[in-house]
Parts: C-alpha cells; structure tokens; sequence
C-alpha cells in the first residue's frame, strides 16, 4: 500500500506531520510518501491512498481522526472522510494545471518521479535549440512577468542575451511577501526540480552562469526544499558545470531574506543579494543591463521561470492558445483570507473573479455576505461585490483601476471594516518602506494620520481631498511600487466605501 | 531558536567562514541564527572582514527585523497580521494573545507581529517557537505555547 500524506508547510499547520506519524505506526507495511499539497486547503491535511481506481482522497484528516483512518485502511477503506478519487474532484478536474502539474503528486524530492512525470522534457528541448530559438519560444508563447508587473520574459531574456558580459546572473524573486499569494511557496515545497529546471532553460538562453532563488524567512520549509533539491539536481548534472554533458556551465544558490517586503521589489532584491539594506535603486539602468553586481541580470518570479518547461516541452504556441488575446497562458490564482475552499486554482488567464470567489471558493468561510475582495496583495485594490465579473487578467483588471499582482485573492465579509484596511495599507507602507524616496516615507505616515482624523470624525470632507491629493503624490512621486501602489487599496476602499469613513455619498476619483 | 551562549571567538570564526561565500548580511545572519542575536561588539569584526564602515553594519542590522541586537528572552509567539488573516479575525487573536502575555509576565511569552507566513487559506495564522499553527485561536496557541516551554 502507498499512501501519500502531505508535508507542505501549510497542510502542516493543521496538523499533517502528526497524522503521518500515527499513520506511520500504525500501517507499518504501507510506503508513505510526503507529497506536496494538491492546493485543496480546506481539505488538508488530505491524506491519499493508491488504488486500483487510482488515487483516492481522505480529508480533512486532522492527527483526531487519523487512527480511525488507519483502521479503515487496514480494513475495506470505508471512512465518513472518503473523498473519492482525486484527480476527479471537480476542483481538480476543472482546472488547467501546467506549471502546477505535478504539485501534490510528485514525491517533491525524488528525481525519477520528477522525471516519469514529464519533467526535464523542457530542459532536454531547450539543450537541442540556440539561444535565439529558445528566446523566440517564449516569445511565442507571450508570457508575462508573474510578479505583477505583467512585463514580457522573452524580451528581458533578449535584452540579457543580446549584453556583452563575462558574468550574467538569473535572479528568481521567491520573496512572496503579499498576503494572500502562497503560489510561490507551494510549488518550491511540492515540485522544486520544475523551478531549478526553468532557471536552467533560462541560463542556455541568457548566457548566465550563476543564478540566485532569493527566498524570504518565513518559508523556512521552501528553504530547506529547495536546497536538497539543488543537492539533487547537482549530483544529476542538471545544474553544474555541464549541464547534463553540455558545454553550459550554470549553478545556482539560495539566498534567504531578513524579513523585509521592500526586497520583493526587484532592484531592493538585488541590494539584498548583495548583502546591503533593501534599498531601492531608481531605474535606469535596467537590471537586464546592469542587476546583480552591475552585470546582466534576469529578474523573474518564480511562477514565471516555472511556466519555461511547459513552454520548451510543448511549443510556445500551445501555451499561447490558452488565456486571453493580450494575457496568455494560465494564471496560478490563490483564493485566500475568508472563503469556505481556499487554495491554489491554475486556470487560464479572463476567468471572471466571481466563478473563483463563487464557484471554486464557494463564497465565505463565516457564511456572512461577501463585502470586498483584495486583489492583487497588499498594494492591490479592494473590490467591491459588485465587481466581482470582472475578468481576471492583466487588461480587464488595470482598466478598472485594479491590478492582478502575484494573483491573490482574499475575499472579506460584511465585517470588515474598510477605513480601517485603508489605515492599514498605510500603516503597512510606513513600516516596510525602504525609506529612500519621501512620498513613500513621510507621505505613508501622513496618510495614516489623516485616515485617523476621518475615522474620529475631523474635517471629513477636507480630509478626504487632502487624502486623494496625497495618493496622487505617492503614485506619481514614489521610486518603485512599494510607495506607487499603497494609495490603491486606500483609493479603491475610499471610492468604493465611504460610508466606513464616515462619508455620505460616493464621489469619483478625480 | 537557538540557546547557545554568545562566544565573540566562535562569532568571529562564523564571520570569517562566509567572507568567501557570502556578504555582510549572510554573515549577520549566521550570526543571528547560531545565537538568537547579534551581539553589537560583532558590527566591528564585520565591517573589518567584509571591508566596510561600522555604520554600514548598524544599517544593515537595524534595516532588517529578521536581526536582532537582544536575546528574546522566553518563547516568540508571531501573529500573522496579514489582509488575509485579518480577514478571519487576526486582530482578535492578536489582541487576546497580548491579553495572555501581559497577564502571565511569568510565562515569558514574547509577542510580536509578522507580516504573512503564506498560510493564507487556513488563517489566522501563528507561529509558536518554529511551529506554524493554522486555523489558530487562542486556546490552540496557548496549548502549544506550553508544550514548546516544557
């Protein structure tokens, strides 16, 4: 018997590890294996057995139930927590998993059944082409910047290639410090080959020799992951200095943050890896010119580089035919906060947010009516219910003054208080500002004092104007996107709800 | 959470070992994981084995919250502040949670906020010592707090 318990951080959080300890003991003839998670948060720990159906789920089987588990696995399997077999759960079903694909089902570290399940194609393709045709690949495929800024891969890889240098760099950003985006994480914890195997397309294609995964503290489990498999792929010549027996030499490091949000802005990042404070640097030069020790340097998310193999396995243009005209390929979204099925959804880019907040999360935990959804992390906006048809993808969302981000998603009840996330978004700015450009310092710390005084009461209207003013000297006047884009949830929760400020009637933006 | 004693000759040897393999902050961050602290008599080995000012040192440690310059003394207990988790009650946890620390000064419980832990489908989120708790509440947390003490 194989049975597959989950030793993804978050799955342990609710208590995976016990369950796989009393599980252990008890079916002492079964081969467990610590999977991924499958992105069914509300399900986990989501403990699976093989069968000759395939395999079918238990869940939630929290270290309470896991005895009674093992009895029903040393007997006919019958159990009140039998979900039935998991890859047809319409959950799963109804998604398109392609950088996804083997989360969850993969033994995370075990090379083989990397391989057996289709990993290491991309790099195999991408080792037969030039460095011009892998670049036109993905061009083909239009992928976008996952970060956020939605910026095209293909042409910062060009720009890296077409550098003259000794020395180029790849620098992954794994510092996911927006709430509500976990994608990041759950793919290091559950498939960490498909990120190291991207990174390597990327050095064949860019010329770099020495690549960087900058991961942020508070994913210590992604850390260690990460750095066994790089153990892992060394020993197997997918990274090293001939990449499996090629002339490309690429190797690759991890770098772990010191708690700081700014350093997932991409130039604070480079600082960082440097070894200096997370200070933005202004822009240009461009990092695809001068990064890393003033030498070329890609910058990509982690969802990004992961969405390569695909591509190189498959053909740019079969990745191209899914999403929509401008925002191609599928989008990792990650339904959060207060929602009954919260987890990782891949689908393709122009899903409408009411099918993901709706259909997929089956609306609030609390039961209590939907209130606003943050989009887009902590610089996202708060939409209203009202919005929830809006097609998730880099164009629908920008046009209602919205952003996709890193592709959060946290949904909010009726209790929340939207004064309040607006003072927090300012709070949050104040205190995670790198401190180099002053809208974002002191215009931070203005903003919360004036949402003070609208939420005592003071000056409402005047306040107000005061507050839009300052917005729009943060978003024209900030260095990076950190000060840039904190007056979006407070503008968006303004606009869209005045009355928690103690306003009458909405008035638009100017 | 590391317990070891601060030793300035082994921290100066640590110091040393990642001038070749890593930077300033890498070598602070060794130092903060081996003890729990940095110790502000090591900015100067630093500065000298990495090149630069001593002030250069005292903004990098005073930049990032991962470093510290103090020894926590008793169990952290981190609430996760994120929208997410402040979605599902974050803030209440968060305020019992400093209720309990102030009324057991004794129990040497430290409380501080964090900004996401990516637990953000099973908030609110804690995290007691190195163990991360999802669906938290207080009685969950304070269980814990004990078994991590004891």
């Amino acid at each position: 018997m194989k049975i597959f318990v989950p030793a993804d951080s978050s799955a342990k959080s609710v208590g995976s590890d016990s369950v796989a300890r009393i599980l252990g003991a008890a079916l002492s003839q079964a081969d467990m294996v610590r999977n991924g998670s499958r992105g069914m948060y509300w399900l986990e720990p989501l403990v699976e057995v093989e069968t000759d159906q395939g395999r079918v789920a238990y869940g939630p089987i929290y270290p309470a139930d896991a005895e009674s588990l093992a009895e029903a696995l040393n007997g006919n399997g019958e159990h009140p927590k039998f979900l039935g077999v998991t890859s047809e759960l319409p959950w799963i079903r109804e998604q398109n998993r392609l950088t996804f694909k083997r989360v969850g089902i993969i033994d995370p570290l075990d090379p083989a059944d990397f391989q057996a399940h289709g990993g290491l194609a991309g790099l195999q393709q991408a080792l037969v082409k030039t460095s011009e045709s892998i670049i036109d690949e993905v061009m083909a495929s239009g992928l976008r910047g996952r970060g956020g800024a939605g910026f095209p891969a293909a042409i910062k890889w060009r720009t890296v290639a077409q550098a003259q240098s000794e020395i180029k760099y790849i620098c992954i950003n794994a510092d996911e410090g927006d709430s509500g985006t976990f994608a990041d994480r759950v793919l290091m914890e559950g498939d960490p080959f498909t990120l190291i195997e991207g990174m390597a397309i990327s050095a064949i294609a860019t010329g770099a020799t020495h690549g960087y995964i900058y991961i942020r503290s508070e994913y210590p489990d992604a850390i260690s992951v990460m750095n066994a498999a790089l153990d892992i792929a060394r020993e197997h010549t997918w990274i090293g200095p001939a990449i499996l027996g090629s002339h490309h030499a690429f190797e690759i490091a991890v770098r772990v943050g010191a708690g700081s949000y700014v350093c997932g802005e991409e130039t604070a990042m480079l600082e960082s890896l440097e070894g200096k404070r997370g200070m933005v640097r202004p822009k240009p030069p461009i990092p695809a010119l001068s990064g890393l020790f003033g030498k070329p340097t890609v910058i990509n998310n982690v969802m990004t580089i992961a969405a390569v193999p695909y591509i190189l396995a498959h053909g740019g243009d079969s990745y191209a035919a899914i999403g929509t005209e401008k925002s191609t390929g599928t989008s990792v979204y990650q339904l959060a906060g207060n929602i009954a099925q919260g987890g990782i959804v891949e689908l393709g880019f122009g899903v409408s947010l009411r099918h993901l907040v709706e259909h997929f999360g089956a609306g609030t935990r609390s039961g209590a009516p939907l209130r606003a959804v943050q989009v887009g992390g902590p610089l996202g906006a708060y939409l209203s219910a009202g919005q929830l048809d809006v097609a998730m993808d880099y164009e629908s969302l920008t046009a209602i003054d919205a952003m996709l981000g890193h592709g959060g998603i946290v949904v909010f009840d009726e209790t929340v208080n939207m004064a309040q996330q607006a003072r927090f978004a300012m709070e949050f700015c104040a205190e995670e500002s790198c401190g180099k450009c002053t809208p974002c310092r002191i215009g931070s710390i203005r903003g919360v004092e004036v949402i003070d005084l609208m939420i005592r009461g003071e000056n409402r209207d005047d306040n107000r104007e005061l507050l839009v003013d300052l917005c729009e000297v943060m978003t024209d006047g900030s260095l990076c996107a950190m000060g840039g884009l904190t007056p979006m949830p407070v503008l968006s929760a303004l606009n869209k709800f005045p009355e928690d400020f103690g306003l009458s009637q909405e008035r638009t933006q100017p | 959470m590391s317990a070891r004693e601060w030793d300035p000759i082994e921290a100066n040897a640590l110091v040393n070992s990642c001038v070749m393999r890593g930077n300033p902050l890498v070598a602070l961050q060794s130092l903060q994981s081996q003890y729990g602290f940095v110790h502000p008599e090591a900015f100067e080995h630093v500065a000298q084995a990495f090149n630069i000012s001593r002030a250069e040192v005292f903004g990098i440690v005073t930049y990032y919250s991962d470093l510290r310059t103090e020894l926590v003394n008793g169990t952290e207990v981190r609430v996760c502040m994120g929208e997410a988790c402040q979605a599902v009650g974050a803030r209440t946890l968060l305020r019992e949670l400093e209720h309990f620390e102030s009324n057991h000064a004794e129990m040497h419980m430290f409380v501080s906020e964090v900004f996401c832990m990516g637990n953000c489908a099973l908030g609110p989120t804690a995290v007691v010592g190195a163990t991360l708790v999802g669906l938290a509440n207080i009685d969950a947390v304070v269980t814990l707090f004990h078994e991590v003490q004891s």
